[in-house]
């Protein structure tokens, strides 16, 4: 009945398929992302990360087109780490089976690696997800401040603070920094 | 100046650690074919707490709804404790009944 054609239609968010083919571009970043707001636990961020995938294929977290794919995402992962904190309980008094564990990770990593994981987990989580946005990921602060649902000046603020601490917690660690 | 010297070492420590990272990465398909069943992902220790939690109340109800209800005690004496006299003060009942006035007094007494 309706001659609309598809230029009448509003843009169509990403299809699924081309959802799931830029989540798996992306994978190693929302990792690398789950880390940080998972105090750089490694089974914990594969949980936060599988959940987070779980609710984009159960439609639970949706796309719409309002940012792009790595700040939506982002935020979702941030949401599913905040959840997971609180069931922590649950995983404690073992009614929730963890993630199989991985081999010693952190026994393979580099010492630099290593003193950085550890001097950030020494950190608040704002001030630990601002500073992976900029160095780890490498955006702006602006972006930065939308992925952690913060405002610009807030943003800021963490990330100087973070600058701070964090070079205090790697001479902590023994790291000659500066 | 310095600022940068450091921002630039930063980013290069977080360079090591993103490396790191990527090592450490469990595959993207397996996690995807992990979330496309979470279900499983629930222990049965999770499900037997459940029906435990569950059974528990349902006999708890049916505890309750089967057990007779007592009827109200009657009333009885209340025993004499041997220090009772204590308590007694003399012209006790003077203190346990209220001293009512005569209408007729009040009304002479306002006039």
């Amino acid at each position: 009945m309706s001659a609309s054609g598809p230029a009448m239609n509003p843009p169509a968010p990403t299809k699924a398929a081309n959802l799931v083919a830029e989540l798996e571009a992306l994978h190693a970043s929302s990792f690398g992302w789950a880390m940080a707001c998972c105090r750089r636990n490694a089974d914990h961020a594969s949980d936060v990360l599988q959940q987070a995938y779980a609710k984009v294929l159960a439609g639970q977290a949706r796309f719409d087109g309002r940012s792009s794919v790595r700040t939506w995402f982002f935020g979702v992962i941030r949401m599913t780490a905040r959840e997971h904190q609180r069931w922590a309980w649950l995983r404690w008094a073992g009614f929730v089976e963890p993630e199989p564990v991985q081999p010693d990770a952190l026994a393979e990593a580099t010492q630099d690696a290593r003193a950085l994981s550890r001097a950030l987990t020494q950190l608040a989580a704002r001030q630990r997800e601002c500073l992976h946005l900029v160095f780890y990921e490498g955006i702006s602060i602006n972006e930065a401040a939308q992925v952690m649902g913060i405002s610009v000046g807030s943003a800021r603020q963490h990330y100087e603070r973070a600058k701070k601490n964090l070079r205090a917690a790697l001479v902590k660690e023994g790291v000659d920094h500066g | 100046m310095a600022d940068h010297d450091d921002d630039a070492e930063l980013r290069e420590r977080f360079e090591k650690l993103k490396q790191r990272d990527a090592q450490i990465a469990p595959s993207f398909q397996r996690l995807m074919r992990a979330a496309e069943a979470p279900h499983k992902k629930r222990s049965r220790w999770a499900w037997a707490a459940v029906s435990f939690a569950a059974s528990v109340l349902v006999l708890f109800g049916l505890a309750i709804s089967v057990m007779p209800r007592r009827s109200p005690s009657p009333m009885r004496p209340r025993a004499k404790l041997p220090l009772d006299f204590l308590l007694q003060m003399p012209s006790a009942e003077a203190t346990q009944s209220a001293f009512a006035m005569p209408r007729s007094v009040g009304k002479s007494f306002l006039e």
